[in-house]
């Protein structure tokens, strides 16, 4: 906004400073600039008004030191404001999205302690947002068309795309709507012209991670650290540090370098929160295992520095890049075929690789089962654990399906996650036969129970169905599996459309894609 | 106190703990392969190796 100019004169802050500072000079330079344009060393008055708003952004986001620093920025800013920002955000409405001004005010009014409190501060705050200009109305009229677009998944027009590029680095939120996220990733990775500046980048990937938490229930904060960024005091919580050299790919079309380091260092801190939260869910139940499962050491990961559990961190490596994909192909941004491409011509088949991260054929819940049985004091991760208290009883046994669903009626806080566990879980093929005996002789009054009982009596014999396919088809390699599975089709006609049948033909694929792959 | 917890939408299939598809650890492994200075370091498991392996037949024969 204000003026753009090709080599630009640099004017120096103190000397920015000094006429927002001193009345005087101010009035002279407000009033009387032209008269005096060999004082203001023949600049244009244009360019001090760019600089001058850069440097006011800059201070914005820098933090007042003491109430008096606070009272005499407010003094300059409010000026400046009236005298000719609130002018140009008039003339040019769109100009409000081409500032970091309103970016900085919400920084300071939730993080800087002096602007807090300072009744002056939250004055100004409500006078900038609500009285001199219905900000949040203004910016829905600019992006209504634009957002409207990338949530319907249309392409956009150089000009709407450069729009929401400001709208993007701008906004005051300081995490975007998902739909905002995908919709401006996916332009940038089909349209040539469309292109991010680092700003841009950033907040894009911090408002994807911090999106990604929250469906965890984790509130977080993504930081981007160059060579020279100070250290963070350690008063911020739930922080992912990401260096700032990382965006340098993304700009050039390398999307996963970042993306896949962002993702890591995202899992590592949910992993790290959801252990010390010690909830009880399905996501907690997760972590647990896996780190079960990978022999982790929980006393000592977390809190010695030096504890890097190698399998634990490949595979949080490997998962990173996976997400990433995945994340892009969630919105129609294939890059599969970019690295699978590239193993045709690299690699070069060594028998002598062997060992590193496994394929995970099994299932986590059998994974951990393994690992589990060898522990020899399990006591120790029952009581620590109150997730994995609820599924064994005090031997370190599993509870059967039974007493899983009898409790599940006693505790209401704890219904939500059984109930997801037990519809997600693949029964292990030794206590089937158990179970189903149990849960058919069980008649309970309450109805509900008795509705979780037949649920679970289906997704046993979907499990069950499970086992025998692959059994099956690992006893006839040479079968024709199309044959198969048209036959397949006519038997899974009769539960059509319910998730039991999309689980149900989920689990026959992965089976039979699994076994003719190994073949 | 943990935040109320997001629609999942678009991460609904970033579940990475309970299974990598081969196609998945083929994009992997071929990405680790051209990052990593020396190729020859870079170790597979033997499973890996026959996933590698069904891909590249497949390819061969397409071509």
């Amino acid at each position: 906004m204000f003026i753009e100019e090709l080599h630009e004169q640099v004017i120096p802050p103190n000397f920015l400073n000094s006429i927002l500072t001193n009345p005087s000079l101010y009035g002279m330079f407000k009033d009387e600039f032209e008269e005096n344009i060999e004082y203001f060393q023949g600049i244009k008055k244009e360019v001090y008004l760019k600089a001058m708003l850069e440097f006011i952004e800059d201070s914005l986001f820098s933090g007042f030191d003491s109430p008096q620093a606070a009272e005499s920025k407010l003094k300059y800013m409010r000026c400046f404001y009236d005298d000719f920002l609130l002018l140009e955000f008039k003339k040019d409405p769109e100009s409000l999205l081409k500032t970091r001004f309103f970016k900085g005010l919400v920084s300071a009014f939730k993080d800087d302690a002096y602007a807090r409190d300072s009744l002056e501060f939250k004055d100004f705050y409500e006078y900038v947002f609500n009285v001199s200009l219905d900000y949040m109305g203004i910016i829905e009229v600019l992006t209504k068309d634009a957002i409207g677009n990338l949530k319907d998944g249309e392409e956009l027009g150089i000009k709407e795309f450069n729009l929401m590029c400001n709208y993007v680095k701008n906004n005051i939120d300081g995490i975007l709507d998902m739909d905002i996220v995908t919709g401006m990733l996916k332009n940038h990775a089909f349209k040539k012209n469309h292109i991010f500046d680092r700003d841009v980048a950033c907040e894009l990937v911090s408002s994807t991670i911090k999106n990604y938490l929250t469906t965890f229930g984790i509130d977080s904060q993504v930081i981007f650290l160059d060579e020279d960024s100070e250290e963070e005091d350690g008063a911020l919580e739930n922080v992912i540090e990401i260096e700032a050299s990382a965006i340098d790919g993304f700009i050039s079309l390398n999307y996963i370098e970042l993306f896949e380091v962002a993702f890591m260092k995202a899992d590592l801190l949910k992993d790290q929160i959801l252990l010390k939260e010690n909830r009880v869910d399905y996501d907690t139940l997760k972590v647990i295992m896996n780190f079960v499962s990978f022999g982790v050491d929980l006393e000592r990961l977390f809190v010695e520095e030096e504890y890097k559990p190698e399998e634990y961190f490949e595979d949080l490596r490997a998962s990173g890049f996976i997400k990433a994909l995945r994340f892009f192909a969630s919105f129609g941004v294939n890059l599969f075929s970019n690295y699978v491409g590239t193993v045709t011509r690299d690699i070069v088949l060594d028998d002598e690789m062997t060992d590193a991260i496994s394929p995970k054929e099994i299932c986590l819940d059998q994974r951990f089962e393994k690992t589990f049985k060898k522990i020899g004091n399990k006591d120790e991760l029952l009581s620590r654990f109150s997730v994995l208290k609820l599924l064994f009883s005090s031997d370190g046994k599993r509870k059967n399906t039974l007493d899983l669903i009898k409790s599940m009626s006693k505790n209401e806080c704890n219904r939500a996650f059984l109930d997801e566990y037990l519809h997600s879980r693949i029964i292990d093929p030794d206590s089937m036969v158990e179970d189903v005996n149990r849960l058919s002789q069980y008649k309970p009054k309450d109805e509900e129970i008795k509705f979780l009982i037949e649920e679970e009596l289906k997704y046993i014999y979907v499990d069950s169905f499970f086992y025998s396919l692959d059994s099956f088809i690992k006893a006839n390699p040479n079968m024709d599996i199309e044959e198969y599975l048209d036959d397949l089709s006519l038997k899974v006609n009769c539960i059509k459309d319910t998730p039991l049948a999309h689980r149900f033909i989920d689990e026959a694929i992965f089976t039979i894609s699994d076994v003719k792959q190994s073949l | 106190m943990p935040i109320e917890k997001k629609n999942k939408y678009p991460f609904e299939t970033l579940d990475t703990t309970t299974i990598f598809i081969p196609l998945e650890l083929l994009a992997y492994h071929s990405y680790r392969l051209s990052n990593a200075k020396k190729k020859s370091k870079i170790k597979m498991e033997k499973k890996e190796l026959e996933i590698v392996k069904y891909y590249l037949r497949k390819e061969n024969n397409e071509k």
